[in-house]
């Protein structure tokens, strides 16, 4: 086999695999639609059974698709907030910091060449370019999430990266922790000013985790705990919540309860 | 005679279009159908809030019996929310994805009844069953309206907590 076959061969498999989780990340989850738009969202916890007491290191995947119920194109997604992880869950404390300069127009390996250190996550991302509103272009993006800072408050810069249609952008998303509620992370993105007129977003898959050492001891970037009465085992609890504010309507939010299951 | 006949052939012709045309436009639409039940589970949706509040402390004070009456009524809400909405005319071109529909809501309500059940028994390990079977019919419930855009005739977990 010749190698620019063999690579071809490597890129479509690759390509396959992308697809194939995309689509099982999005078969499963909750759905919520209005005005003909239709949004899935979905989040799972790993490892699943966690402390009473106490955070232990975790990695939270979500994944969410927009579609349109009228066969037509959904509106523009303007923002999305997704909600997330217990109060206190979320630890940046010496994570190197990424610029986000530093990921413009860069391809997926440029990207992880400069900004490794500050690596939280990874996923995939499915956007749509309507140059023909008929037969949109399709462009599948790896995605890559990085730790940055912005306004002085901890940021997650997602990189996505196809070479084919040629897509790359940074998706910046400010972390919130919230007070108050059932979780303890809120992460926010305007898509639409990232995004411009150009590209729609139909579907994300994105896995945010980090464990690192800083001064010899063991961190993890995401925590949680399952803090349920002494007699319970397990019990369905609110995991994560998405938000999804559509240009001009309308706003559709989808809560995900998931089993909280105790190491005991 | 033949004419006769064929008068009386020709006015019943002319008849039963009319009923069809007016059987026609007198048919629920979809977003007519849609208004109709968010009005009905507008009220239901707002007492079940009011009748499950403080269930969640109760569950987690271990307080199984002190919840279960909370939710036994949550459950007589919902089962005559159900029965109210499913007596309104569906749209003809829904009628397959509403019975899907009414069929999910039932298992639900049979899963709260359950639910409740678990609750007055003080059987912690029932009760985690029968909450979590009880998501996961609703869920499936949503998933099978989501197109209508219902917003009180949803299953929205956050108002049994």
């Amino acid at each position: 086999m010749s190698f620019s076959r063999a690579r071809r061969l490597a890129a479509l498999t690759s390509g396959l695999a992308l697809v194939g989780a995309l689509a099982v990340g999005l078969a499963f989850g909750e759905q919520s639609g209005r005005d003909g738009v239709k949004v899935r969202f979905n989040a799972m916890i790993t490892p699943n059974r966690l402390p009473r007491q106490g955070l232990a290191p975790v990695s939270v995947s979500l994944s969410g698709a927009v579609r349109s119920t009228t066969g037509g194109n959904p509106p523009f997604l303007g923002r999305m907030t997704l909600a997330f992880g217990a109060r206190g869950g979320l630890d940046v404390r010496g994570l190197p910091i990424c610029p986000r300069a530093r990921l413009r127009n860069a391809t997926h390996r440029q990207a992880l060449t400069r900004c490794r250190g500050a690596l939280v996550g990874h996923g995939a991302i499915v956007a749509e370019v309507p140059l023909d509103p008929e037969m949109p272009l399709v462009a599948q993006a790896r995605v890559l999430a990085f730790n940055g800072r912005a306004a002085g408050r901890p940021a997650v810069w997602v990189h996505a990266y196809s070479s084919s249609p040629p897509v790359s952008f940074v998706l910046p998303f400010t972390l919130r922790r919230l007070r108050h509620g059932a979780y303890g992370v809120l992460l926010e993105a305007r898509v639409a000013r990232t995004l411009g007129r150009w590209l729609r977003l139909r579907s994300f898959q994105i896995t945010l985790g980090r464990r690192y050492r800083r001064h010899g001891r063991l961190h993890s970037y995401l925590n949680a705990h399952c803090p349920l009465p002494p007699r319970f085992h397990s019990l369905s609890v609110p995991l994560a919540r998405a938000t999804f504010h559509f240009n001009p309507a309308p706003t559709l939010s989808t809560p995900i309860l998931r089993s909280c299951r105790t190491l005991d | 005679m033949r004419g006769s006949v064929r008068l009386f052939a020709v006015v019943l012709f002319l008849v039963t279009i009319q009923v069809a045309g007016a059987a026609r436009s007198a048919e629920t639409t979809r977003p007519d159908y849609v208004t109709r039940l968010e009005r009905i589970c507008k009220p239901g949706s707002e007492a079940t809030q009011r009748a499950v509040r403080g269930v969640r402390g109760d569950v987690q004070r271990e307080r199984l019996r002190e919840a279960a009456p909370k939710v036994d009524e949550a459950k007589r809400i919902f089962a005559h929310t159900v029965s109210a909405i499913g007596k309104v005319p569906r749209p003809s071109t829904d009628r397959t994805t509403l019975a899907r529909w009414f069929r999910a809501l039932r298992r639900e309500t049979v899963a709260l009844g359950r639910t409740a059940s678990a609750l007055r028994a003080d059987d912690v390990a029932r009760f985690q069953r029968a909450w979590a079977n009880f998501i996961h019919e609703g869920n499936k419930a949503n998933n099978v309206v989501v197109a209508f855009g219902f917003n009180y005739c949803d299953f929205k977990p956050s108002r049994f907590q």
